[in-house]
């Protein structure tokens, strides 16, 4: 990790960091998340070949970032292994490291050639958005875009409702709207967040919507003059064509409207990416490939947090 | 300090407001309106499940073991508390977990 990204990380992520029990927990954590994308890897390689990248964004992800890392050739065979680290002692960090465990049980190569079952994954998905570890990650990304700030928010693809539940733990604004393209995870939001699918009456309107160019056309019906956030944490991968959808929601986003960004990229933590690959994300990028989309979708930096550890952090704004 | 979800009536002057409350102690919580009026509001701490048992050990078995555990917690106590609301509701779904 660079220097700079280092002092970054404990001067901005500072709760999470003390909550998994201080840099050391955390790097051993880290280490776990190394360990298991390279033996993942090699069960995939073993059995599926360099291939399997071009049929699977969990093997995809599971190459460029161990190519990144120095663990892999060109030709996808392991150049050098890491060691097998020490067990954690913090248990938000312990449960990091079960989630990897569960999800190798699960088998690499299952998940690449699509023979798991997508229940097992989505109920895998659902355990680590109700985990301790994702929560105060969640918490500490709130708090550090200060997020009681905005009146207005609009988040695309709320997934099951857990980022919009810990805004409203935090803040009270006057308007969140959010979307899903999953007729079930709308559902699932909508029900924790006690409201009902699809009533923009209240407070908190939750709707579904195939991209988030049909839902921006549905939103400004409840925001005419735009929203002053538009929020984005682990979101970006979940787009099927993300330059295209956010050129969209720039259209939602009012005079000074802030795009806040949270994404985890190849350089973050490689087996982490891999195991959300598999959840069903459709892309995996690098930190300069979010901000190569971003620029193309006609938005400019305002502010850089986190490149990339423990994952990409910015705020953005739509070019004038 | 938490905010709840859902906006509450006072009964003594009518404003209607989201309480922040300090702890939730039980299913009771004191809350203060804007115009000073102290009253109990009835939180449920989420939704309730009856009769549930695991059906899938299998499947279960491939969750870490403190989900496993809180899980468990759940089926026994027949509360799901607000951050696994969304994790029962899968459970059940994949039919790993099955409520009567």
């Amino acid at each position: 990790m660079r220097f700079v990204e280092r002092l970054n990380v404990l001067r901005y992520y500072k709760p999470f960091i003390e909550a998994l029990g201080g840099v050391k927990q955390v790097q051993t954590a880290l280490k776990w998340s190394e360990w298991y994308a390279v033996k993942w890897w090699e069960e995939v390689y073993n059995d599926l070949g360099l291939q399997s990248i071009r049929e699977s964004v969990f093997a995809r992800a599971l190459f460029i970032s161990l190519k990144l890392r120095g663990y892999l050739r060109e030709d996808g065979r392991i150049k050098k292994r890491p060691e097998k680290p020490e067990y954690p002692t913090n248990s938000y960090a312990i449960e990091f490291v079960e989630l990897h465990e569960s999800f190798d049980r699960v088998g690499a190569v299952n998940v690449a050639t699509n023979k798991a079952d997508e229940n097992t994954l989505a109920v895998l998905y659902s355990t680590m958005l109700s985990q301790g570890w994702y929560r105060i990650l969640r918490q500490t990304f709130l708090r550090l875009m200060e997020i009681e700030r905005y009146q207005t928010i609009f988040e695309p693809i709320v997934k099951e409702g857990h980022v919009a539940m810990a805004v409203m733990e935090i803040a009270t604004p006057k308007m969140y709207i959010g979307f899903d393209y999953r007729r079930d995870n709308v559902e699932l939001a909508a029900a924790a967040l006690k409201i009902k699918p699809g009533e923009c009456r209240g407070e908190i309107c939750i709707f579904n919507a195939p991209t988030a160019c049909d839902a921006v056309k549905i939103a400004r019906r409840y925001v005419p003059s735009g929203v002053d956030a538009v929020l984005m944490l682990h979101t970006l991968y979940w787009m099927l064509d993300p330059v295209k959808e956010l050129t969209c929601i720039s259209q939602i986003m009012g005079q000074g409207s802030k795009l806040l960004v949270g994404q985890q990229v190849v350089e973050s933590t490689p087996g982490l990416v891999a195991v959300v690959a598999s959840f069903g994300a459709k892309h995996v990028f690098s930190w300069k490939g979010v901000e190569q989309m971003l620029k193309s979708a006609g938005y400019e930096l305002s502010k850089r947090y986190l490149m990339y550890m423990p994952y990409y952090i910015a705020v953005w704004e739509p070019r004038r | 300090m938490y905010r709840l979800t859902s906006s509450v009536k006072c009964p003594i002057c009518g404003v209607e407001f989201r309480p922040t409350v300090r702890s939730f102690n039980g299913e009771e919580v004191e809350v203060t309106c804007p115009n000073g009026h102290i009253f109990t509001v009835f939180v449920p701490n989420g939704d309730s499940v009856l009769d549930c048992e695991i059906r899938d050990w299998e499947r279960f078995g491939l969750l870490p073991q403190a989900t496993q555990q809180a899980v468990l917690e759940v089926i026994h106590s027949g509360k799901v508390p607000n951050e696994l609301q969304t994790l029962m509701r899968r459970l059940r779904e994949a039919g790993i977990v099955v409520c009567t």
